[in-house]
């Protein structure tokens, strides 16, 4: 339904996110997960058509068959939350504090669905209700700055779901939120997602929460797609050295008593856009690095556990 | 990333500014005529090459009493501003140090130095002491106090909520110290934007103070005194009263200008941090 | 014996905005009877959400605000009865390393200046002695002596907090407070920074509190745990006993919550 082909997103010569291939299907629950830079964000946005200016997205961007590689600005307006919609990580920056909750969720309704006001406020107290807001009809009049964290973040799942998209993408959605908090909007996309078919695309760098979330898991460093498959069986038998480098330096909690053991790391730091190996991005860090690694740029191959891994050592050498 | 481009009102401010601040300066070296010089022959010429801007009542050249009269209107904003500008900063960082009742103190009198316009104070000052450029800029740089520590004092409140003033503490540093080295370098910016502002206000109250008598005496030339000169003989002369006119005009509008135009390209850079 | 530092029945509270004219106003009790200690050589982990008054029980130890009730003991001095002058001095012995990588440090000012701060408050030493002192932080932290000359928005996030780090240790502390330390960064670079912290306190014989939101992390690097909640100590023990024995219904929630 929403297919990258080599999706590419440059600066210049220097790209944010590199040959990207993706296909979300209707219900699926994928993760996006990598560190700061990794680009995850930027294929969020090149997926909504909301790539910053000056940025250039090359490759094929399909949805639902049709292709939005040039598509005006009006194409892209149409698609925009019908077709996918996208919250992000500040609840509080999202949200108009001089408009009430009620209107904020139904300008949607008004604008895209040409709902009469009567109709939209309907909706709305319905949109409310769907994602868990106790005492809907008090929530309508009032502010934003009168809900907690949690329960703006939940206003800003039923803003984006007022037009019915296939598609939800969370940016982080978890991330300013309480622990507490934080697993219950989980376990709600997840539950929208089931009642509603809807597509969801969970982009994070909380581990716990995409293991919770996802089916499917996509690791990214450096702009590259590195590693791909069950959620399941990547956070348990990962391929990637990089993803194997990142699960590792999770901290754990250290069962039993006994000395505290240093956390294994990946050395070094991400390179800044500029300084990217040509080849494979991780080269440099890596503990199995070949020689060739730094140079060429390694091909998507399969796993053996249904997965996809971008990796020299799984690739003909290995 | 990509660079945006200088906004306009900077770059025409900053245009102007250097105008009226280069003529004030060439003003000192060199001048078409000697400005008091009188040629009663002469007088009431318009336009001609050899007075470019024509000849006032007394048969001075326009131009060059044009010209020292920037140097002058520079000087008193200059000086007023600067006066005014560091006493009211350094009461506004102690207000923001120190807090309460100080605070309220410096915030009160403030309040009370707003409630002066700048000419009723003027006027109270020629008054006492008599008119004069010196108690023009007296007059002007004690309304800038109070602005001045407003603007300082707001700014520093909020940079003593950031980290590193936190970090200073816990590193031992006194108020005075991180006053001093944190808190002032971070509200320079706000700071200067408001003293271009008020370097354009500057000018006008001299012009305005001026116009009315109480400020540059004769033969010390004025845009101020050259209007009111040039009123009673609008309709034998009206350039008298143009050039001057326009040139207030320039020199604030230049001032105000470079002013909003710092505050847009402040603003946005500094509020912001990039990541690395 | 006396501990490194001491907290005795600290209770802080706030004063909110009058609700009513002849009202007194309401009160918001921040901490509330908060009591434990801490030991060089030893890392006490304090776990709790937002407004769970750990970060106010922090700037209580610090020293930036004063308990309503309670004492706060560090090497067996009472901070809040020291004069302005001793107390600046005494900070020489008690450091904090902040949150915000990008907010800890004076974006107008050198890396080196930053870290040496804490040596110009308050030590007689020469711009020689100074400058020897940096480059030993920098070098402990895992940075360059170079690294000194440039300025905080050409490192990275990490290396931000390796700085403020640096910063902490130059006056060579015998208490750290890392008040969510590595709350904003990423979880490689979180590893870096924890092991940083624990080697550091090999070297040097530190006592650090630690406070965070994130079990995960505290569990891995600290001995003992404190769980707050709404400004109360709900449990505190040794981390693997709180870990799997929990007494609390929210101490289990907090396990759960991180994927336990």
């Amino acid at each position: 339904m929403i297919e990258l082909n080599n999706l590419s997103v440059r600066l210049g010569q220097f790209a944010a996110v590199r040959s990207a291939n993706l296909t979300i299907r209707p219900g699926d629950r994928i993760g996006v997960v990598g560190e700061s830079g990794c680009g995850k964000s930027m294929l969020a946005l090149s997926i909504m058509g909301m790539v910053p200016d000056g940025l250039q997205v090359d490759g094929a961007l399909r949805i639902n068959g049709h292709d939005m590689s040039h598509a005006p600005e009006s194409d892209w307006n149409r698609h925009r939350a019908r077709t996918m919609a996208m919250i992000f990580q500040e609840p509080m920056a999202a949200l108009n504090p001089l408009r009430r909750i009620g209107d904020t969720v139904a300008e949607p309704l008004i604008v895209h669905e040409r709902l009469g006001k009567q109709a939209a406020r309907a909706r709305a107290l319905a949109l409310l209700d769907e994602v868990g807001i106790p005492d809907p009809e008090l929530r309508l009049r009032q502010y934003p700055h009168e809900l907690s964290g949690g329960q703006r973040q939940r206003v800003l799942i039923a803003l984006a779901l007022a037009c019915n998209p296939s598609l939800l993408i969370a940016d982080e959605p978890t991330t300013a939120l309480d622990a507490n908090v934080a697993l219950r909007i989980t376990d709600l996309l997840v539950r929208l997602s089931r009642t509603r078919n809807m597509a969801l695309l969970f982009i994070s760098h909380d581990l716990a929460a995409v293991a919770r979330a996802t089916s499917d898991i996509v690791v990214m460093y450096g702009g590259d797609i590195v590693e791909r498959g069950a959620t399941h069986q990547v956070l348990h038998h990962p391929v990637h050295p990089y993803t194997r480098g990142l699960l590792a330096a999770r901290p754990q909690i250290a069962r039993g008593s006994g000395k505290r053991r240093r956390l294994p790391t990946i050395p070094g730091t991400v390179p800044p856009l500029a300084d990217l190996p040509a080849g494979c991005r991780f080269s440099g860090r890596c503990p199995q690095e070949l020689p060739h690694c730094a140079s060429i740029c390694p091909q998507p191959v399969a796993t053996g556990s249904g997965g996809i891994v971008a990796c020299h050592q799984m690739g003909a050498g290995a | 990333m990509t660079r945006s481009p200088l906004p306009a009102n900077l770059v025409i401010g900053a245009i102007l500014v250097a105008l009226v601040i280069g003529v004030a300066l060439l003003s000192t070296i060199w001048t078409p005529y000697d400005h008091a010089a009188l040629d009663i022959a002469h007088k009431f010429q318009g336009a001609s090459p050899a007075h470019w801007l024509g000849t006032d009542q007394l048969g001075r050249d326009v131009v060059s009493q044009l010209m020292v009269a920037a140097g002058n209107s520079m000087v008193v904003a200059v000086t007023a501003v600067l006066i005014g500008g560091t006493i009211g900063t350094a009461l506004g960082l102690l207000a923001s140090a120190r807090g309460g009742w100080v605070e309220d103190l410096v915030m009160r009198l403030s309040d009370l130095g707003f409630a002066f316009p700048a000419l009723l104070f003027a006027i109270m000052l020629a008054a006492a002491f008599g008119p004069s450029l010196p108690n023009v800029v007296i007059a002007i740089a004690f309304i800038n106090i109070p602005v001045f520590a407003r603007v300082a004092r707001a700014s520093a409140n909020q940079i003593w909520t950031r980290e590193y003033v936190f970090a200073a503490r816990a590193a031992g540093l006194g108020q005075f110290a991180i006053s001093r080295d944190h808190v002032l370098p971070n509200i320079a910016a706000p700071v200067i934007v408001q003293a271009t502002i008020e370097f354009a206000l500057a000018i006008l109250i001299e012009a305005a103070l001026s116009y009315l008598g109480l400020g540059a005496q004769p033969p010390a030339p004025s845009w101020g005194r050259m209007l009111s000169e040039a009123q009673t003989l609008m309709y034998i002369a009206p350039h008298l009263a143009i050039y001057p006119g326009l040139a207030i005009v320039t020199a604030v509008l230049g001032f105000g200008l470079l002013g909003d135009g710092l505050r847009d390209i402040s603003d946005p850079r500094l509020s912001r941090e990039r990541p690395a | 014996m006396t501990h490194l530092l001491s907290v005795e029945a600290v209770t802080r509270q706030y004063r909110l905005p009058r609700q009513a004219l002849f009202q007194s106003p309401p009160v918001q009790v921040a901490v509330r009877d908060a009591s434990f200690h801490l030991d060089r050589g030893e890392t006490l982990g304090i776990v709790g959400e937002s407004g769970s008054g750990k970060s106010t029980l922090a700037r209580m130890v610090m020293a930036f605000e004063r308990p309503d009730q309670g004492r706060i003991l560090f090497q067996g001095q009472d901070i809040n009865t020291l004069s302005g002058a001793d107390l600046r001095l005494a900070r020489q012995r008690f450091q904090m390393v902040f949150q915000d990588p990008f907010g800890s440090l004076d974006p107008r000012r050198r890396v080196g200046w930053s870290i040496a701060e804490p040596l110009r408050a308050t030590d007689r030493a020469t711009a020689a002695q100074i400058a020897t002192r940096v480059d030993e932080a920098l070098d402990h932290v895992g940075l360059r002596s170079r690294d000194g000359a440039k300025y905080p928005h050409e490192f990275s996030g990490g290396q931000r907090q390796r700085i403020a780090i640096a910063r902490a240790i130059i006056t060579r502390p015998a208490l750290l407070v890392a008040d969510e330390a590595v709350s904003a960064l990423d979880v490689s670079v979180q590893a870096q920074i924890l092991n940083l912290l624990m080697d550091l306190q090999q070297e040097l014989g530190l006592g650090i509190l630690f406070i965070s939101h994130d079990l995960a992390v505290v569990a891995s690097i600290c001995d003992r745990i404190l769980v707050m909640q709404s400004g109360t100590i709900l449990e505190t023990g040794l981390a693997s006993e709180v870990l799997s024995n929990p007494r609390h219904d929210y101490t289990r929630t907090l396990l759960t919550a991180s994927g336990m």
